[in-house]
C-alpha cells in the first residue's frame, strides 16, 4: 500500500522539479501566458527580485541569442552587432509597455502634423462625420486584425475581396489576443509596424474583444487595474485611439467590427460594455463602425444560436456561444463587405 | 478544466494523494473517481453532468435488469433507438434541419422546421459508444454483471471522455474491478505525459498555425505549391495532434492505475488501407468493426454484400466524426479505398515474393500510395466546406513540378524527410518508451526539462486545441 504512495512521491519530486525549472527557463512567457489566462501577476511574482530566479531568464535569453545565431549561420546570413541583439522578452516588454503609456504620442511622433487627428474624445461629433462606407481602388490592399473570431470571418472576406474586386490582404488575426495584455500580443504595435511595411493597406478591419473583459495591468506594472474602473478605461480607450490615429496617419479607413451577444451572461455583459467604448471611439473619429449585434439582429441583451429574428433558419454560432459557424462567418464578412466601395480604375471603365 | 492547465496540474496531484492514501478500499477509490469525474464534467455544465447520470443509470437498467422484461434482440434495438435519437438530437438535428430546409427550398418548397438551442453534451460521442461495449459484452455473457457505481465510472471515467480512446467493457470494468488496484508505471506514465506535451504544443501546434490552418482557410489565397505542402502539413498535424492526446490520456490513466487500449500504432507505414485502420484511432475502428460491420453481416454474406457493408461502416464512421458533408465524403473515400483494394486482391495473383528487394520495393510503394490517399482524403476531412475541398484540390492540380521545386524547395524536402524517417522516429521513442523504467529518478527532471524547454521556445502561443474534443 505505502508502495503508490512512495511511487506517487517519486512522481510529486519529478513533476514539482521539472515545474520549478521550466517556470525558472520560461518565466517572462509563462508571465504574459498567466496574465492572459488569470488576469493577476503569477504566484512566482514575489520571487522576481531574487538574483538567483532572474538567472533563468538570462540563461533562457542566451540559449535563444545561442540558437538564432546558428540558425542564421545554417542560412548563410552575415551576422551584425545589431541583428545578434535579442532583447530578453522582459526588456522588449517594457518597452512595448512604454510605447503603450505614451501610445498616443509615439505613434504620431513621426507624422506630419497636419495629419494628426483630435485625440481627445470628441465632443464635437458635427465636426467629424462617421463614414458610411471604407473606400477601396486597385491595386489596394486589406489588413485584418483581431481573434480567433477573425481568424473565422477573415478567410471568407478575403475571398469575396479577391474575387470580386481583386484586392488583397493580409490576415495577422491571432487566437486568444485582444488590447488588454499588450506583453502577450500587442495589438497597437503590430497594427503601426504592419502599417509602415505595407503603404497599400487601405483599409484596416478589426473585430476583437471576448478576451479583453477583465482586470489588467497598468502601463507602468503596478496594481491591476479593476476592469470597467475609470482607470481602466481610460487605458483600453487610448489603445483603441492609438490603433485609429496610426490607420489615419497612413491613410488607411477602418471598419471596427464589436462582438455580438455571447451565451454566457455575465460575458455578454462585459463585451456590450466593450463595444460601447468601440463606438464611441470610432465612430468619433469618423470611421465605419459595425455592430455585430445588428448583423445578427439580436435586439437588448438577447442571444441566440440562430439570428435574432429568425429570419434564416441556419445556426449562426458554435456551441460555446462565442465563435461563429460556417454560416455566421459568411453572414459577418458579408456584413463588412457591404460597408465597402471599390472603385476601379479608369481603363477597366473603358 | 482543460486537462493543460495549471488547475488541473493542481487538481490532479491533490487528487492523487487522496487517492492514492493507504489502506482505502477500492470501493472507495472508484468512488473518488466518479467524484472527480463528474466534478470536472459539472464544471463544463451541470446539464452535461445530469445528462451522463440519466444515460448511465439507463445503461444499468438496460444491461442488467432487461433481459427480464426484453429480449436480447429488442434490448439491442432500444439501445440503438436511444443512441441513434441523443445523436440526431444533439449532434445532427441542425445539419439535418439546415440540408432540408436547404434542399426543399430549391424545389420551391419552404418548409419551416422547428430551431433547436441545444449544445452537445461532452463526451457523448464517446460515452455512448462505452455503454454499447458493455451492454453487448453483458448480453453475450463475455462479462459479468457489473455494479451500478463500476457501469458509472465506466462512463464517466474523466481520462478518456472527452477524445477517447474508446474502452472495451471486457477489459476496462475488469480494472475497476481489480481490488489490488496500483499505480502503474510511473516513468512511462511520465514520459509519455512529456511525449504528448512535445505532439501538442510543439510539433501539431506549429503545423496548424504556420501551414495548415491559414492555407485550409482559404485554398483560393495560397499558391498551388502552398495547398499541397498544407495537405502533407495536416496529415501530420492531425496525428501528432489526436495521438499526443493519446498518449497524454494514457500516462494519466496510469497514475490512476489504469491501462487504456492502444489507440495508434504508427499508422503512416501503413502500407494499404485495411491495414491504416488497423494503426490509426485503433479503438474506433475496431469498435466499428465488430459492432457496425459484422452486424450487418461483415464478410458472411457473399462479395458483393461485404463491400456494402464496408462502405456502410465507413461512411458511418465518417458521419461518427460530426455532421458535415465533407466527414461523409471522408468516410466514403476510405470505404471506397477498401473496396478497391478487395478488387484488386480478386483481380491480381498473390505477391511472390515476401523478401527480398522487390518485396522491399511493393512494400515502400504501397506505403507511399497509401500514405498519399490518406492525405488526400484528410482534405475533405479538414476542409470547412465542400467547396473548399473542391477548390484546394483544384489548385494542387495546377502544380507545377519545377516551380515548386524552385520555391518550395524546403518545405517540400522537410516533408520528405519527415516521411521517410517517420519509421526511425517510431522506434526511437517506442524504444525510449519500453526502457523509460530505466531511467534514474534523480536526473529524470533535467530529461523533461530539456525536452519540454525546447518545445514551449519553439512552439506558438497560446494552448493547442484536441481535435477529436469537438467530435
Amino acid at each position: 500500500m505505502m508502495y503508490n504512495l512512495k511511487r506517487l512521491l517519486l512522481s510529486c519530486y519529478v513533476v514539482f522539479s521539472t515545474g520549478t525549472l521550466l517556470v525558472w527557463l520560461h518565466q517572462n512567457s509563462l508571465e504574459n501566458f498567466w496574465q492572459q489566462s488569470y488576469h493577476s501577476p503569477p504566484p512566482w511574482q514575489s520571487m522576481q527580485s531574487i538574483e538567483a530566479w532572474q538567472a533563468g531568464s538570462r540563461v533562457h535569453h542566451a540559449l535563444a541569442s545561442a540558437a538564432q545565431v546558428f540558425w542564421q549561420k545554417m542560412q548563410g546570413q552575415t551576422i551584425t552587432a545589431t541583428e545578434t541583439t535579442v532583447l530578453p522578452s522582459s526588456a522588449t516588454t517594457s518597452s512595448l509597455n512604454e510605447s503603450d503609456a505614451s501610445c498616443s504620442c509615439s505613434a504620431v511622433a513621426n507624422i506630419p502634423e497636419d495629419q494628426i487627428v483630435e485625440t481627445e474624445p470628441a465632443t464635437a461629433p458635427d465636426i467629424i462625420q462617421p463614414k458610411e462606407y471604407a473606400q477601396l481602388k486597385e491595386g489596394d490592399r486589406v489588413f485584418f486584425a483581431g481573434d480567433s473570431m477573425m481568424q473565422g470571418v477573415a478567410p471568407h472576406l478575403a475571398v469575396r475581396l479577391r474575387r470580386e474586386y481583386g484586392i488583397s490582404s493580409i490576415d495577422l488575426s491571432k487566437q486568444s489576443t485582444g488590447l488588454a495584455y499588450p506583453r502577450a500580443f500587442n495589438w497597437p504595435e503590430t497594427i503601426r509596424t504592419t502599417l509602415t511595411k505595407h503603404p497599400d493597406i487601405k483599409l484596416l478591419i478589426v473585430f476583437l474583444g471576448p478576451n479583453d473583459p477583465w482586470d489588467m495591468p497598468a502601463s507602468k506594472g503596478g496594481k491591476y487595474l479593476r476592469f470597467a474602473s475609470t482607470e481602466w478605461e481610460a487605458l483600453y480607450r487610448e489603445r483603441i485611439r492609438t490603433i485609429i490615429q496610426d490607420a489615419q496617419a497612413h491613410q488607411v479607413d477602418i471598419i471596427w467590427v464589436s462582438p455580438p451577444h455571447m451565451r454566457r451572461k455575465s460575458l455578454s455583459n462585459k463585451v456590450s460594455y466593450l463595444s460601447q467604448l468601440y463606438e464611441s471611439e470610432v465612430r468619433d473619429a469618423g470611421e465605419v463602425f459595425l455592430s455585430g449585434n445588428q448583423v445578427f439582429r439580436y435586439t437588448e441583451d438577447t442571444y441566440s444560436d440562430y439570428m435574432g429574428d429568425q429570419s434564416i433558419k441556419q445556426k449562426m454560432r458554435t456551441g460555446d456561444g462565442i465563435h461563429f459557424t460556417v454560416t455566421g462567418q459568411r453572414t459577418l464578412a458579408n456584413a463588412v463587405f457591404d460597408l465597402i466601395t471599390f472603385t476601379p480604375t479608369q481603363a477597366n471603365y473603358d | 478544466m482543460n486537462l493543460l492547465s495549471f488547475e488541473f496540474i493542481i487538481f490532479f496531484v491533490t487528487f492523487l494523494f487522496i487517492y492514492w492514501l493507504p489502506f482505502l478500499p477500492s470501493l472507495a477509490r472508484n468512488q473518488l473517481l466518479i467524484a472527480a469525474s463528474y466534478t470536472l464534467i459539472a464544471l463544463f455544465s451541470l446539464q452535461f453532468a445530469l445528462i451522463l447520470l440519466g444515460y448511465s443509470l439507463f445503461i444499468y437498467a438496460l444491461a442488467n435488469y432487461g433481459d427480464r422484461l426484453l429480449t436480447k434482440k429488442q434490448i439491442y434495438l432500444l439501445l440503438a433507438s436511444v443512441i441513434f435519437s441523443l445523436f440526431i438530437i444533439f449532434k445532427y438535428y441542425a445539419f439535418f434541419q439546415e440540408s432540408i430546409q436547404i434542399a426543399f427550398s430549391k424545389i420551391g418548397w419552404q418548409i419551416d422546421l422547428p430551431l433547436l438551442n441545444l449544445l452537445l453534451p461532452i463526451g457523448l460521442s464517446y460515452y455512448s459508444f462505452h455503454s454499447v461495449s458493455y451492454v453487448v459484452s453483458v448480453q453475450r455473457q463475455e462479462l459479468p454483471k457489473a455494479r451500478l457505481t463500476e457501469v458509472i465510472l465506466y462512463l464517466c471515467f474523466f481520462p478518456s471522455i472527452i477524445a477517447g480512446p474508446i474502452n472495451r467493457a471486457t477489459l476496462f470494468i475488469p480494472q475497476i474491478q481489480n481490488s489490488q488496484r496500483a499505480l502503474l508505471e510511473p516513468k512511462r506514465a511520465l514520459f509519455l505525459i512529456t511525449l504528448a506535451l512535445l505532439k501538442l504544443f510543439l510539433f501539431s501546434a506549429w503545423l496548424a498555425e504556420n501551414m495548415v490552418d491559414p492555407v485550409f482557410n482559404d485554398p483560393s489565397g495560397y499558391s498551388s505549391e502552398q495547398n499541397l505542402i498544407a495537405m502533407y502539413a495536416y496529415a501530420w498535424n492531425i496525428y501528432f495532434n489526436f495521438s499526443g492526446y493519446t498518449d497524454l490520456v494514457t500516462g494519466i490513466a496510469l497514475f490512476l492505475g489504469f491501462r487504456l487500449p492502444i489507440n495508434f500504432n504508427a499508422p503512416y507505414l501503413a502500407s494499404n488501407l485495411k491495414e491504416f485502420w488497423t494503426r490509426w484511432h485503433i479503438s474506433l475502428s475496431s469498435f466499428i468493426r465488430d459492432y457496425i460491420y459484422i452486424p450487418l453481416g461483415g464478410g458472411r454474406k457473399g462479395w458483393i454484400r461485404t463491400q456494402v457493408n464496408v462502405l456502410l461502416a465507413m461512411t458511418i464512421s465518417g458521419l461518427w466524426h460530426g455532421a458535415a458533408t465533407t466527414f461523409i465524403i471522408w468516410g466514403a473515400l476510405h470505404g471506397l479505398g477498401v473496396i478497391f483494394l478487395n478488387i484488386m486482391d480478386l483481380v491480381l495473383p498473390k505477391a511472390k515474393h515476401r523478401f527480398g528487394f522487390t518485396a522491399f520495393i511493393r512494400r515502400n510503394l504501397a506505403r507511399f500510395i497509401c500514405f498519399h490517399f490518406v492525405c488526400f482524403a484528410w482534405i475533405f476531412f479538414r476542409s470547412n466546406s465542400f467547396d473548399n475541398a473542391l477548390l484546394m484540390l483544384q489548385q494542387i492540380s495546377t502544380l507545377h513540378f519545377p516551380t515548386a521545386a524552385a520555391h518550395y524547395a524546403t518545405p517540400l524536402l522537410a516533408t520528405a524527410l519527415l516521411y521517410f524517417f517517420y519509421p526511425l522516429l517510431v522506434s526511437f521513442t517506442h524504444h525510449i518508451e519500453t526502457h523509460s523504467g530505466q531511467f534514474k529518478w534523480f536526473s529524470y527532471p533535467i530529461m523533461l526539462t530539456i525536452i519540454l524547454s525546447l518545445a514551449f521556445s519553439l512552439a506558438p502561443d497560446g494552448m493547442p486545441n484536441f481535435i477529436y474534443a469537438n467530435f
